[in-house]
């Protein structure tokens, strides 16, 4: 930037021209919509949180096909390791304290459900962002996954009212598909 | 004066700089800080260019996430402000090419039927309407201008970086903010009956 250097519209303007440009400045600023910059940081945000779950899937899956006998040999070699350590532990569990009810380790690392139902919505190709957010909104949807490489966004409706936005959805012209 | 608001724009752009490097390191953190520095401003662009507040909501939030994905590959060739202002304009134009243009011409007849059923005081109304008046004509301009106008009159960008934004030459730029200018005064003055319409001067394009 150089010193001095005037803005474009300062640019060799006589003062009644700048009194007036300063005039329709104020008034193309009154006449701007406001902007929600928290809901639209919200929405961003969901939106860059699903693509790198998106993204980070087809890795997961590809590191898997490329290693495909080491995968196998390490699965193998897991399901040999937690078979040997029940061997040795469980007798020594049931000599110590007698019979016990044993809860399977999956529960335990199982993540909670979403607080409602998820639905597959495909919206049609004309249909902004925006539109979609005030559909969604008006129904206390909340996105959760998605658009993927086929559209399908993944919305997720409280459970009380789930048949009632499901049927609002497939009526709705906007909506090309919900299920299930 | 004039030193010190050249200094602080430096320091902001150096702040971008920053933030925008953090943002290719994958922290989200700064984005937003980048976001609630410039979404507003980017906002008010995006609808000037597409005049549809939905739309715009949707070109901001799609140009920010283009510099969340390419965060990495900024060249440093301008402001980080310019370039997200570019990104800004593409996603805006891209949106006004997918809306429906009839909504464009409706824009027009607001111009020609001037509402007038409020009823409130009559400076008050004339000075509704000035305003009316003004954002029609100024959604009237040819795109590249209203753009051009705008990034000077609103946002006080130089010469130079409107120029990067859209892509073309300073005297580009410079011509486009002249004709602007002239069109949105004599569209206005036309409108606010302070200057008879000539024949073929119904739209400033």
């Amino acid at each position: 930037m150089t010193e001095h250097e005037p803005t474009a519209q300062s640019n060799g303007t006589s003062p009644a021209e700048q009194a007036w440009l300063a005039r329709t400045r104020a008034q193309l600023e009154q006449a701007t919509p406001g902007f929600d910059a928290d809901g639209n940081w919200q929405r961003l945000s969901a939106r860059i949180q699903a693509e790198s779950f998106r993204q980070g899937t087809p890795r997961r899956r590809a590191s898997w096909h490329w290693g495909g006998w080491t995968a196998w040999l390490a699965y193998g070699l897991g399901v040999a390791t937690t078979a040997a350590v029940l061997l040795v532990i469980t007798p020594l569990r049931e000599e110590g304290t007698g019979p016990q009810t044993v809860s399977p380790l999956g529960e335990a690392s199982t993540p909670s459900a979403p607080a409602g139902r998820v639905l597959q919505v495909v919206f049609r190709d004309e249909v902004s962002l925006g539109e979609v957010r005030a559909l969604l909104a008006s129904l206390d949807a909340e996105v959760i996954g998605g658009p993927g490489r086929l559209g399908v966004w993944h919305v997720v409706v409280p459970r009380e009212r789930e048949q009632a936005a499901r049927q609002t959805l497939r009526q709705h012209p906007w909506v090309e598909s919900v299920s299930p | 004066m004039e030193r010190e608001l050249e200094e602080r724009e430096r320091r902001q752009a150096d702040q971008d700089l920053d933030l925008l490097r953090a943002c290719a390191r994958g922290e989200q953190a700064a984005l937003e800080a980048l976001y609630r520095r410039h979404a507003s401003a980017a906002h008010a662009f995006a609808f000037r260019i597409c005049n549809h507040a939905a739309d715009a909501d949707e070109a901001v939030c799609e140009a920010f996430f283009e510099v969340w994905r390419t965060a990495a590959r900024f060249d440093a060739r301008s402001s980080v402000r310019t370039w997200l202002f570019g990104i800004v304009r593409h996603k805006a134009l891209d949106a006004l090419r997918r809306r429906n243009p009839r909504e464009e011409t409706l824009v027009e007849e607001v111009v020609v039927d001037c509402p007038d059923d409020a009823p409130t005081p009559l400076d008050r109304l004339m000075e509704r309407q000035r305003v009316e008046f003004v954002v029609d004509c100024f959604q009237r301009l040819p795109e590249p201008q209203r753009e051009a106008l705008h990034l000077a009159l609103v946002e006080e960008m130089r010469l130079r970086d409107i120029a990067a934004i859209q892509g073309v030459p300073e005297n580009t730029v410079a011509t486009r903010i002249h004709h602007a200018k002239r069109k949105l005064m004599d569209c206005v003055a036309v409108a606010t009956g302070m200057k008879k319409a000539r024949p073929g001067d119904d739209s400033p394009t």
